[in-house]
């Protein structure tokens, strides 16, 4: 009867929404923020919202192996958008700009929220999620339309179209290593030996991606359909999420470095990408869904208050949207590269996508004993994806 | 070579896991498990055989009863993604089936499966006679015998048009014996008040699951659905995902829903050739789990099962089901089909051993309790193997022929 309910419910929802969806004004209005899959992320929390003490057996039991091969894809998928000649051509000027951008607004995030600490505790005790924060805050992760044809763009300035890919490299690395000394135990068990620090983390990463990286090219040259690159591209993902978490890696990063590898060493790139791509609408869709489920599941937990955490987090958009629109405006009008104006890309700069939302669920599975952290962060995401939608929207 | 060289590389991989205990975790064994499978699928292919044999294969040798990467109790926490793969290819064949097709010339090859199931159940039952082993036996393995798989069909004859109609008679022959197992359980059983009343048991499931199954289809069409490149591939699977947690909440078959949703979409449907299913994918999870609950041991040792029991019951399949099919083809489709091309309904497949296992374990009146059923289990799973190998070196012999006449013809 519940499951019926909730059943109903869903159907319910959906229903609104395409009723919404054929009102062009309005539909027009919202279109940006399905872009981004907020509406699987709203389903999966609504369905979740009618099941508070048990949404799903099967699904529940099967949720954090679904979570772990999405994040593993979600790697892969943009290890493949980093193709190294294609990022040749830029200035250094470009380059500089994207390197110098997150850490002014890291700077001030994280000095920000650990005035803010000090002054509300008299310690500095939570410096760790100040500091994840405002790494989290810093970059901008987001992703090309319709890469196939490498005909897409994000719809933004050029300029982020142009080095989004190396920009996401770099805030993955940074985000994995953050991720790893804040919050894991900093140790790796690798066939009985034990190793710590930044340096092994690092290079037990690339070594593995690499090898998977090997391994999934070898498989890709016998590959003659794109079903069956499909298939071996889901089931190369299992196997780099399997031995993530065996190893306690990180998906995210290992995705990133097996599909780096296998892009820049294959003859079949586009096919590839096809076949990415084809996959990769259907998973970002599970993936936002079970996001959905996940949020709501903490929501529902005692131990987390709401208000607190949407009151932070619009804060700390409020911040790094300011921050975001004076460099940008800094960048058009000093730097004088390009001529489209503030408005894209301070939009581009300020927009979080999937990727981001793998990032949160990454430390979410390091931290089960976190819900705070996980639900700040992903709050974080959802109102960066609304107000860079609204924006993108009042200056259509 | 890149595939053989990445094939050693993931055995040689797999077996310092399991060696380590490492390949416990269940997206590893999963992501082996599609690697193997598509590495087996292209051995096949190499040998002209289907690649989803390939599959079966790699999911006998990863399975608990092969090398061991895929644990006993890892299939269990897929068993959400092995039913919804299930019923996404079980509504996809549905739909195909009825797509533009008239319903006298279904309802004929329909008719003939079920005459062919119904004459396999009572010949082998008769040609088990001699074999001394306890009636109730001898019925379940009849049973066994008549139960047809329309999935391995579809796999064998999806891609080709001229083997359709094969799908349909086995689809005849599965309902066949779905009916016959749930009209014979109750009978064999110790005689308690109410028994008749189960006899009807499966039919009405059945019937109610069907037409849920159509009802659903049309709602979720109607409200859910959305013309996107999106949604094209998507929609399928959130109608099957939406409705399979139902299907045990209220006691639905799913399998049964599933055939209603393909029903609506191919008969009645606006909207059915806007929507795609990639069914490569969800075959190769369904046929690898399906080879996972072979036992290899069983099949080279022997260990439950008895060689006499296997032999006879593999060539009592073989021989009833060519001999009913050939007339029950004649009698309804007036069409006896190319010969070689019965061998497209002879082997069993996913729905063969997911019948099984839903209905043997209600047979209560085994004599020898949970030995027998065990040791059934085991000559089943065995005759299943042995018709797969028997069915695959007809087809490359069939092969053979066929391009020796396309010699001589040239």
């Amino acid at each position: 009867m519940t499951y019926s309910v909730g059943l109903l419910a869903v159907i319910l929802f959906t229903f609104i929404t395409h009723k919404i969806g054929q009102f062009t004004g309005l539909s027009a209005r919202i279109e940006i923020l399905s872009f981004y899959k907020l509406h699987y992320l709203a389903s999966g929390f609504v369905l979740a919202w009618f099941f508070p003490s048990s949404f799903m057996v099967i699904f529940e039991n099967n949720m954090g192996i679904v979570l772990l091969f999405c994040l593993a894809w979600i790697g892969l998928f943009y290890g493949c958008n980093i193709e190294i000649r294609t990022h040749q051509k830029y200035p250094l000027k470009t380059f500089l700009f994207h390197l110098a951008e997150p850490l002014i607004v890291f700077i001030f995030t994280a000095l920000g929220g650990i005035l803010y600490i000090y002054t509300k505790y008299n310690n500095i005790r939570y410096i760790d999620v100040v500091l994840i924060t405002a790494v989290f805050s810093s970059i901008t992760l987001f992703k090309r339309h319709n890469i196939p044809y490498r005909e897409g763009e994000v719809a933004f300035h050029s300029v982020i179209n142009d080095l989004l890919p190396a920009r996401n490299i770099f805030a993955i690395i940074l985000l994995c290593i953050a991720g790893s000394l804040l919050y894991s135990t900093g140790e790796f068990v690798l066939f009985g030996q034990i190793f710590t620090g930044v340096f092994p983390f690092f290079i037990f990463h690339v070594i593995a991606g690499s090898g998977l990286g090997i391994v999934l090219s070898m498989l890709m040259r016998g590959a003659s359909t794109t079903d069956s690159m499909i298939i071996v591209l889901i089931g190369m993902t299992a196997v780099t999420g399997g031995i993530a978490f065996i190893f306690s890696f990180s998906p995210l990063f290992l995705g990133m470095i097996s599909g780096m590898f296998l892009i820049n060493s294959t003859l079949k790139r586009l096919q590839i990408i096809e076949a990415l791509s084809i996959s990769h609408e259907f998973i970002e869709k599970i993936f936002m869904f079970f996001l959905g489920a996940l949020l709501m599941m903490l929501f529902t937990s005692n131990t987390v208050n709401p208000g607190i955490i949407f009151a932070g987090a619009t804060g700390i958009v409020i911040i790094r949207s300011l921050l975001k629109y004076f460099l940008a405006s800094l960048w058009v009008t000093r730097f004088n590269g390009y001529h489209k104006g503030t408005s894209l890309l301070w939009a581009g700069l300020t927009g979080q996508g999937i990727i981001a939302a793998g990032a949160v669920v990454e430390y979410r599975l390091r931290l089960p004993h976190m819900p705070s952290v996980f639900l700040l962060l992903i709050v974080l995401l959802i109102l960066n994806q609304t107000v860079t939608g609204i924006y993108v929207l009042k200056n259509r | 070579m890149p595939n053989i060289i990445s094939f050693l590389i993931i055995i040689v991989a797999s077996l310092t896991g399991i060696k380590s205990d490492y390949v416990t975790n269940p997206l590893l064994s999963f992501g082996l498990l599609i690697v193997l499978a598509y590495l087996f699928a292209n051995m096949m292919r190499f040998f002209r055989l289907p690649g989803f044999l390939g599959y079966i294969l790699a999911g006998l040798l990863a399975g608990p009863n092969g090398l061991g990467f895929f644990h006993e109790k890892i299939p269990d926490s897929m068993s959400l993604i092995e039913g919804l793969c299930i019923m996404l290819i079980v509504s996809n064949a549905a739909g195909l089936m009825l797509k533009g097709k008239s319903p006298a010339l279904f309802s004929r090859y329909f008719f003939s499966g079920v005459l062919s199931s119904l004459g396999t159940m009572l010949l082998t039952t008769g040609f088990l006679a001699p074999v001394s082993i306890p009636l109730q036996v001898k019925i379940i393995l009849g049973l066994f015998a008549a139960t047809f798989s329309p999935m391995m069909t579809f796999a064998y004859t999806g891609h080709d048009e001229s083997h359709g109609d094969f799908t349909k008679t086995a689809f005849g022959g599965f309902i066949c014996a779905i009916i016959l197992w749930g009209i014979l359980m109750p009978i064999l059983e110790q005689p308690f008040p109410g028994r008749l009343k189960l006899v009807f048991m499966p039919a009405v499931i059945g019937v109610t699951s069907l037409l849920t199954g159509f009802v659903w289809a049309f709602i979720t069409e109607k409200l859910l659905y959305r013309k996107s490149q999106g949604m094209r591939y998507f929609f399928p699977l959130a109608v099957m995902f939406l409705i399979y947690p139902c299907c045990r909440e209220i006691g639905l078959d799913y399998l049964f829903v599933a055939i209603g949703v393909g029903v609506y979409y191919g008969i009645i449907s606006e909207q059915s050739e806007n929507i795609t299913l990639r069914t490569e994918l969800p075959a190769l999870i369904v046929f690898c789990f399906f080879g996972t609950k072979l036992s290899v041991i069983d099949a080279l040792l022997l260990g439950n099962a008895g060689w006499k029991i296997v032999i006879l019951l593999t060539l009592g399949i073989l021989f009833n089901r060519i001999i009913t099919l050939k007339l029950s083809m004649k009698l309804f489709a007036a069409k006896t089909g190319p010969s070689l091309g019965l061998i497209h309904l002879i082997p069993y497949g996913p729905l063969s051993v997911l019948l099984l296992m839903r209905f043997l374990p209600g047979f209560s009146a085994v004599p020898g309790g949970e030995f027998d059923k065990f040791r059934v289990l085991s000559i089943c799973t065995t005759s299943i193997i042995l018709t797969i190998i028997i069915a695959s070196f007809i087809q490359i012999f069939a092969d053979i022929l066929k391009s020796k006449e396309q010699t001589n013809m040239l």
